[in-house]
């Protein structure tokens, strides 16, 4: 695989300039010893120049006994830009929280220097750390050194993908649950279903610790956990003091603004109506010297969030409010209700549906029924507005007075 | 569920396919496991699975309605699976019951074109060998459905890898081609190894005896 | 499926377990965090119930790095944080040390290898984005671009905490939308105009036609005859061209230099505080595409940044403060234009429609 040839890239040394970090910085500094990279360049140069993309449609590789975690990647180009001909993707799961040592680091980039492209995303969108750009030959190889260091593919095409969660108890006061060692568990307790595809597409696990939800979890899980509390919002009144003395206007940012109005302050003391607090953070957020959330914690799960192909953008929406997460358990609890989602999804879902999709078409009413979950308004924005109601339970003539007939 | 994966692989090995679909009295769970199955490491076991496969298309086909669909996304998904053993496994259901899969095999017997999977130089030899196995295992049933590509198996039969060669063959032999037997006699000594699937049996076989075989079966 | 017997691999071992990863002092004081404050820009102190603390200090990165960058970042994480580091969800990264004394000269190694320390509280923390032309073959734009770009005219957003709060952006180069695009305050999208063009000649050959026809939401796709060879044809009025049928057919490919561009949307977000989550709302159907540097996105997106910075409370997200100000005034205020393509037209799209008299007049 040859060439490699400079190639003068005038519209990509434009993004050269400037105070943000460039990835054609990047792109250079890999070009001086990948021909693959230096072909790259010419590539994008070309697509910079006549505004489109020169990448194939979709390409089968993989890695023996896995059905996923490489994506393939072939050049439409491959006569003028030969070394990029195969530029398939790795995805290596990602420690939980993207906790690394130096150490770790060097590992994986010099198994990606031996064999690869050299270019990285850290991160990709899902959570991998993503290898950019090999050739087919190299897959197994690079696969057997990551092993044999440790690491594992991810997931990738119609499988659980690889899970991601916040940086939770280990570092972040606010984290109602351990999302790290969730996360870890599930992600090993489905090793099976993220290796290889046998769902109707693709299933995403996201775990944030609290309601913040930094890993926009809501907005792009089908499974969603997010951390939240059931009891009192824990008040250090000397530091609700401290705040105010050094000069924030509590009753502004603070209790005006909190969504239920439920709090109050006499200039002394924060006083919270629990019963009314939704647990949105806002206060949390704005004095965590002072108000932490309380102690008897868990998670809200919500399923079915996706991005619009093809019935449009979902959010994921409440199907428990609240669930205790206990990791002496292994989450047994939580593994049921997978289970049982599952079972449901494999039933009734089409290739290419998502779960949040395939809700959509059968009804949340005859979702929650079928995995053996119990209606209740929290699910809900509000009761449906339209008459419309299927009735499945009706009289029949002949009936006793009073009786009534499933 | 794990647990019945275990069960039904040993069910495969012992070729126990009433047991598998007796395991959870009749049902369809069992296509999931053998969705995840047709990955397995071990050949034999993936094999099987595309056998098992087969047989629901006949048995269940209420069950195998849908997987086909789901069988041609993995080879088309542009996300990034592998659809390791797909090729096989439309190429079974549609051997049995062509009402399941009839647009999907053409794809598959078309993919024996497909310039990034099965043409050189950049042939991926698993999926040129399984898309072989299926247009032979279709087209013994069905020779309308793939006389238009014989020419271009008949290519495969001069590859420098002993498997596309074997595979190339045997396909051949499956079909009732006219033209054939000169171009297989010439292959009658070759002594090249490959691994070959056949009557649920996965052996390793020389060219020169799939094609002995091969001329016998069709000329 | 022809391959003699292989050794017995290593597979299913799942990622190495984080904890041998995480700082002593975050170990020790795992799950006891007491509370957290915001030293400078970039520099975060989070302090245990056991006194302890953890200094992270956040650094701004292309996410397309090479593995020489990498090595550098853990030159540094050697030299002031005994080799621990992060990355963050939205693909900077984040040296933990828990010497307060190494902070700065942290900060001015990474400061002279380019890479700029900001991104925390009131910030633009960074662009989440997606592979464009650098390796997608769905893309309608290249994003790298439009963010090197974006992320030039913002960056004293980043290095500096001066926005009313948070403001999350994100780029998409299609509709696929990989990564959190339809939740963010600021968001690109890259978009097509025309419909698919259809290789008549091989769409038999690579797809399976009923699966193509049904991949359209909105019916658009019927099976056809051209030349003797079974195909596919499109109803142009029903096309909306979202490309869904070529992830299905690649026969089908909808790429069209000439017609693609870029839409902008905002007044989303994902975080539960205060607000419920949002969508973003279209604000720019179409720009076309400008590269290398997009100057006609960059313009809009720091208008909106510059207006959005001047009128909107403490506290307020972008999306609460146009729900507080009314979408007319939003318009009136950027100076974007309001034209038919903003009124949707999808799916329930009455239920968007304005069907009360609450009404500002300017």
């Amino acid at each position: 695989m040859a060439t490699g040839k400079k190639i003068d890239t005038p519209l990509l040394d434009q993004l050269e300039k400037g105070p943000w970090p460039s990835f054609v910085k990047e792109l250079k500094g890999m070009a001086v010893r990948k021909p693959m990279i230096q072909d790259l360049l010419g590539q994008l140069e070309m697509s910079y120049r006549e505004k489109r993309g020169h990448w194939k449609h979709g390409g089968l590789v993989g890695v023996m006994g896995y059905g996923g975690g490489v994506i393939g990647r072939y050049s439409d180009s491959a006569d003028k830009f030969p070394a990029c001909a195969h530029f398939h993707t790795v995805r290596v799961n990602q420690p939980s929280g993207w906790f690394y040592t130096s150490k770790a680091l060097r590992e994986l980039c010099d198994i990606w220097d031996a064999h690869g492209s050299g270019m990285t995303n850290m991160h990709g969108s899902t959570g991998d750390c993503v290898f950019l750009g090999t050739t087919s030959e190299e897959l197994e190889p690079i696969f057997k050194e990551l092993t044999d260091k440790g690491w594992d593919l991810g997931g990738s095409g119609s499988d659980v993908r690889t899970p991601s969660c916040c940086n939770g108890p280990a570092r972040c006061e606010y984290a109602c649950y351990d999302t790290m060692d969730m996360c870890y568990n599930i992600t090993m307790a489905y090793q099976d279903e993220l290796h290889r595809p046998a769902f109707a597409y693709k299933w995403k696990f996201k775990f944030s610790g609290c309601p913040n939800d930094c890993v926009a979890s809501i907005a792009r899980s089908d499974l969603s956990v997010i951390g939240t509390w059931r009891d009192d919002i824990r008040i250090d009144q000397n530091a609700v003091k401290a705040y105010a003395d050094s000069g924030m206007d509590i009753r502004a940012d603070v209790i005006r603004k909190c969504p239920t109005a439920c709090m109050g302050f006499d200039g002394k003391a924060i006083k919270i109506d629990n019963k009314q607090c939704n647990h949105c953070m806002h206060c949390i957020n704005v004095m965590p010297k002072a108000l932490r959330p309380g102690k008897d914690t868990g998670a809200t799960i919500l399923i079915g969030a996706k991005a619009p192909i093809i019935e449009g953008a979902l959010l994921a929406s409440v199907l428990v409010p609240f669930m205790k997460l206990d990791k002496e358990d292994d989450y047994q609890e939580f593994k049921d209700l997978i289970a049982k989602i599952w079972e449901f999804w494999d039933e009734h879902g089409v290739s290419r549906e998502r779960i949040g999709e395939c809700i959509q078409r059968v009804g949340l009413g005859n979702f929650i029924e079928e995995i053996g979950v119990e209606p209740i308004p929290e699910m809900v924005m509000h009761p449906r507005t339209n008459p419309y109601i299927f009735y499945e339970e009706y009289f029949e003539e002949g009936d006793a007075e009073g009786a009534e007939e499933a | 569920m794990g647990d019945y994966k275990e069960t039904i692989r040993e069910f495969l090995r012992g070729r126990q396919y009433q047991e598998i679909l007796g395991l959870l009295g009749e049902n369809r769970k069992i296509v999931r496991l053998l969705r995840s199955i047709l990955y397995d490491e071990e050949p034999i076991i993936r094999w099987r699975a595309v056998t098992m496969f087969g047989r629901l298309a006949v048995g269940k086909p209420e069950w195998i309605k849908k997987e086909v669909a789901r069988l041609l996304w993995s080879m088309n998904d542009e996300a990034g699976a592998i659809g390791r053993a797909a090729p096989e496994t439309i190429g079974e259901i549609a051997r049995n019951n062509i009402h399941l899969a009839e647009e999907a095999v053409k794809v598959v017997i078309q993919y024996i074109r497909d310039p990034e999977t099965c043409r050189p130089p950049n042939r991926n030899v698993e999926i040129l060998t399984g898309v072989l196995w299926a247009i032979g295992r279709v087209g013994s049933r069905r020779l309308s459905m793939v006389k238009k590509v014989m020419p271009v198996i008949e290519s495969f039969l001069e590859d420098p890898d002993p498997s596309v060669r074997g595979h190339a063959a045997w396909c051949l032999g499956q079909l009732d081609g006219e033209d054939t037997r000169e171009r297989l006699e010439k292959l009658s000594r070759d002594p090249g190894m490959t691994l070959l699937y056949e009557n649920e049996e996965l052996r390793l076989k020389s060219v020169a005896i799939i094609v002995e075989d091969a001329l016998t079966r069709c000329c | 499926m022809a391959e003699p017997a292989a050794p017995k691999k290593k597979t299913d071992i799942g990622p190495p377990h984080y904890e041998q990863f995480l700082h002593p002092v975050v170990k020790k004081n795992y799950g006891k965090w007491k509370y957290h404050e915001y030293l400078k820009p970039g520099v975060l102190v989070h302090v245990a119930e056991s006194g302890d603390k953890i200094f992270s200090v956040r650094a701004g990165s292309p996410r397309l790095i090479s593995v020489d960058t990498i090595r550098l970042f853990a030159d540094l994480a050697e030299k002031y944080c005994g080799g621990h580091l992060r990355f963050t969800s939205r693909n900077n990264v984040e040296f933990m040390t828990d010497q307060q004394k190494n902070i700065d000269p942290l900060i001015k190694d990474l400061n002279a290898k380019g890479y700029p320390v900001g991104g925390t509280n009131n910030s633009i923390s960074n662009i989440i984005h997606t592979q464009g032309w650098v390796h997608c073959h769905s893309a309608a734009t290249d994003v790298s671009g439009v963010v090197k770009a974006m992320m030039d005219e913002l960056y004293e957003y980043f290095v500096e905490a001066k926005l009313p709060h948070k403001l999350k952006l994100a780029a998409a180069c299609c509709l696929n939308m990989c990564g959190a695009v339809h939740c963010s305050d600021i968001a690109i999208l890259g978009i097509h105009r025309r419909p698919p063009k259809i290789n008549d000649a091989t769409v038999a050959n690579v797809c399976e036609i009923p699966t193509t026809v049904s991949s359209c939401p909105t019916a658009a796709i019927r099976p056809t005859t051209v030349n003797g060879k079974a195909s596919v044809q499109i109803d142009e009025d029903r096309c909306m061209f979202c490309a869904n049928c070529f992830t299905v057919c690649p026969a089908m490919p909808i790429a069209d230099p000439l017609n693609d561009g870029i839409s902008i949307w905002v007044g989303g977000k994902v975080s539960n505080a205060r607000t419920e989550p949002m969508f973003t709302k279209l604000a720019v159907p179409f720009i076309p595409n400008n590269p290398p540097r997009w100057p006609e996105v960059t313009d809009v997106v720091k208008n909106i940044v510059k207006v959005y910075a001047s009128d909107a409370h403490k506290y307020e997200r972008l999306g609460e403060w146009i729900d507080r100000i009314g979408w007319p005034k939003f318009f009136s205020m950027t100076g974007l234009e309001f034209t038919k393509y903003h009124i949707d037209d999808f799916k329930h799209a009455g239920e968007t429609y304005k069907r009360s008299t609450h009404i500002k007049f300017q």
